[in-house]
């Protein structure tokens, strides 16, 4: 037996690394049960305790941005460490180290995290307008600010994954550890979030829409960059 | 086409505990290094070494392929490994395992060729079922086919004929045979009858 190789394209290698954890995914739904669970539970709760009447109407568009995020955020803390930290609890890392580049492990990695956050905004989000009465003046901007936010978060939070794979107590740290990193990125979605809620001009969102590409930009560079140092540790 | 691994004064430590030191050999094509010593001697950790997964206390691993010195971690396209420790995707069937890192590695063959090498390990017949109904000597069966299957210039296998029946002895026995025309070999093991495999051997003491 002795079969010819020759180096895959990096795309390709990415797509059998993504490929390879939607399958796994569908049929252990341990990530997936674990965000979408969390976020309904979440939301459920906060719309039964609070509600759309409890906050004043000119506080809506802030606090219901907020809390949207909150869920966002969190949901992605209970389920998106999960693509790392499997492959280093099962031990399948080595054989993973060994056959792919560390660049493709990062990128199918994390348009996995991104189907999965983007597949959890289109569940909440109508869910959560609807339960909230939340006033939406641009669908447009709101989507948008949305789409990037969730980009930017799994960028963010899929770096410190594979981080806090590698540590023993990984519960613990990833919350810690993503707190400062993602802050910003909150900040800022939270407060496009609420504009694109009080007005419909791009053009006011627009410099909190430059802020989060920014940041994710940063953020997914830097992440690329230093991948095969903290993957290969 | 030429090819040298070569260790060179290596030393390791585990905190204040010394598991070898000043140790040095180098290995051509065609060699087949055996590496034997007692339960925690520091076969697995020189394996580990060896590939590039961990830092020596001191010393250095260098290959030499084709007139090129490749780094530690610039070899792993090179590299085939099955040690006690990798595991397979439990959640993935056989065939799914094979086809995965067939497509990682960039491997220019066809399905059939594919399922031919899992005939080839005797696993035909339970490729389409899932990786954790799998008996230890299959998913050992497995991880050796996966080792080889793309054909690495070396070979690092550890305790290989664990868990193994006497075909699955037999099949450890042609792959390192097969080996030996293709690059490099190096086996850590404690079974006696693994070390008429090598024509080099490092014993490790406790």
């Amino acid at each position: 037996m002795h079969m010819e190789t020759k180096k895959s394209p990096l795309r390709s290698e990415v797509y059998t690394v993504f490929v390879k954890d939607v399958k796994s995914e569908l049929r252990t739904k341990v990530a997936a049960n674990a965000i979408l669970l969390f976020a309904l539970t979440t939301l459920f709760l906060i719309s039964y305790v609070i509600g759309p009447y409890r906050i004043a109407s000119a506080d809506q568009p802030y606090v219901l941005s907020a809390w949207l995020w909150v869920i966002f955020f969190f949901s992605a803390m209970s389920g998106l460490s999960r693509v790392f930290v499997k492959e280093e609890e099962t031990n399948t890392a080595i054989a993973l180290q060994l056959a792919a580049r560390p660049e493709a492990v990062f990128l199918g990695k994390f348009f996995f995290n991104l189907v999965l956050m983007l597949g959890l905004a289109l569940v909440i989000t109508p869910l959560y307008v609807i339960l909230m009465e939340f006033p939406i003046r641009s669908v447009y901007n709101f989507g948008l600010i949305i789409f990037l936010g969730i980009v930017g978060m799994t960028t963010g939070v899929t770096i410190i994954g594979a981080i806090v794979a590698k540590a023993s107590m990984k519960g613990t740290l990833f919350p810690i550890l993503s707190f400062p990193i993602i802050i910003p990125l909150l900040l800022a979605v939270i407060e496009g979030t609420s504009m694109a809620a009080r007005s419909a001009s791009f053009g006011q969102t627009m410099q909190t829409t430059s802020v989060i590409i920014a940041f994710t930009g940063a953020t997914f560079v830097l992440s690329l960059l230093l991948f095969d140092k903290v993957w290969l540790e | 086409m030429s090819l040298i691994l070569e260790a060179e004064n290596l030393c390791h430590k585990f905190g204040r505990t010394l598991l070898f030191s000043d140790l040095s050999f180098t290995l051509e094509r065609g060699d087949v290094l055996v590496i034997t010593g007692p339960n925690g001697s520091g076969k697995s950790t020189l394996i580990k070494i060896l590939s590039g997964f961990l830092h020596p206390t001191m010393g250095k691993v260098c290959i030499v392929k084709e007139g090129a010195t490749l780094g530690p971690r610039n070899y792993f396209h090179a590299i085939g490994m099955c040690t006690p420790e990798m595991r397979l995707y439990e959640e993935l069937t056989g065939w799914e395992n094979l086809i995965f890192f067939a497509n990682l590695r960039g491997t220019q063959d066809t399905q059939d060729r594919l399922r031919e090498a899992l005939g080839f390990a005797g696993l035909e017949k339970a490729r389409n079922s899932l990786v954790k109904v799998y008996s230890s000597g299959m998913k050992q069966r497995l991880k050796l086919l996966l080792a080889i299957f793309h054909a690495p210039p070396i070979l690092y296998l550890d305790e290989p004929g664990s868990n193994l029946d006497e075909n699955g002895i037999k099949f450890v026995a042609e792959i390192i045979n097969n080996q030996r025309g293709r690059g490099i070999s190096v086996v850590a093991t404690n079974d006696p009858s693994e070390y008429a495999y090598g024509n080099k051997k490092v014993s490790l003491a406790q």
